[in-house]
C-alpha cells in the first residue's frame, strides 16, 4: 500500500507524526519523491483500505490541532 | 454512494480554510486532498453507506469552505483589536508601579494629609470660623 500525499497540502511533520501514532497498526515507511511524500507499508491485521482512509483523516486532524 | 471529487481554485481558496471545512466533515467522510496545478482537488468518502445527494454534499462543503474563509477574514481584520483587549486583561492584573510604591510605604492613596480633596469652599468656611474665633479671643 502507497499513500502519496502532496508535500503543499500535507506538511511533512504531521504525516511523521502520523506514521510515529499508526506504528502498532502499520509499519509505515516515509519517503519524499518529488512534490510528493509517500508512506508505504501493510497492515498487519486492518483491512488496507480501512487504515489508508482512517491515516489520511488523522493527518488532517494533527495538521488541524 | 460513491466519491465525491470536485476541485476548488487554489486563487481564491486558502490552504487554512480548506483544513477548517475539511475538519467539519471529518466525522462523515473521509478526505483525501491534493492539488494540481492552481486547483485543489477534494475527495470525499462517505464512512458508512447513506443515501445522500453527491451534489449536496459538495454544495455543503463549499458553503462550509466559505463560512471557513469568512471567519478568516474577521479574524485577520479584528486580530489589533483582540491583541489590545487581551493586552488591557493582562496589565490591569498586574499590580502598577504606584500600587507597590504605595505598599511598600506603608501609605494609602485615599488618605489626604495635607487636604488637596477638600473643596474649596470648605477650606474658606474653616478659614473664616478660625478668624472669627481669633478676633472674638483678641478682644477678650
Amino acid at each position: 500500500m502507497i499513500i502519496k500525499l502532496n508535500k503543499e497540502i500535507y506538511p511533512v511533520k504531521a504525516v511523521r507524526k502520523a506514521v510515529h501514532f499508526y506504528r502498532k497498526i502499520a509499519a509505515f515507511k516515509l519517503k519524499e519523491e518529488g512534490g510528493y511524500l509517500l508512506v508505504s507499508g501493510k497492515p498487519e491485521k486492518e483491512d488496507e483500505e480501512l487504515v489508508r482512509d482512517e491515516f489520511l483523516n488523522f493527518v488532517l486532524g494533527i495538521i488541524r490541532q | 454512494m460513491n466519491k465525491i471529487l470536485f476541485s476548488l481554485n487554489s486563487k481564491i481558496t486558502s490552504l487554512e480554510a480548506l483544513y477548517s471545512a475539511c475538519y467539519v466533515f471529518i466525522d462523515k467522510f473521509y478526505i483525501y486532498l491534493d492539488k494540481k496545478g492552481e486547483n485543489f482537488i477534494v475527495s470525499l468518502q462517505p464512512k458508512t453507506q447513506v443515501k445522500a445527494d453527491p451534489r449536496k454534499v459538495e454544495g455543503e462543503f463549499r458553503n462550509e469552505l466559505l463560512n471557513s474563509l469568512l471567519r478568516e477574514k474577521i479574524t485577520g481584520n479584528n486580530s489589533k483589536i483582540r491583541e489590545y483587549i487581551i493586552g488591557q486583561a493582562l496589565y490591569s492584573s498586574v499590580p502598577s508601579e504606584i500600587d507597590e510604591f504605595l505598599s511598600k510605604t506603608g501609605e494609602d492613596y485615599q488618605e489626604d494629609p495635607l487636604g488637596i480633596a477638600i473643596p474649596w469652599e470648605e477650606k474658606a468656611k474653616k478659614r473664616a470660623k478660625a478668624g472669627k474665633a481669633r478676633k472674638k479671643a483678641g478682644a477678650k
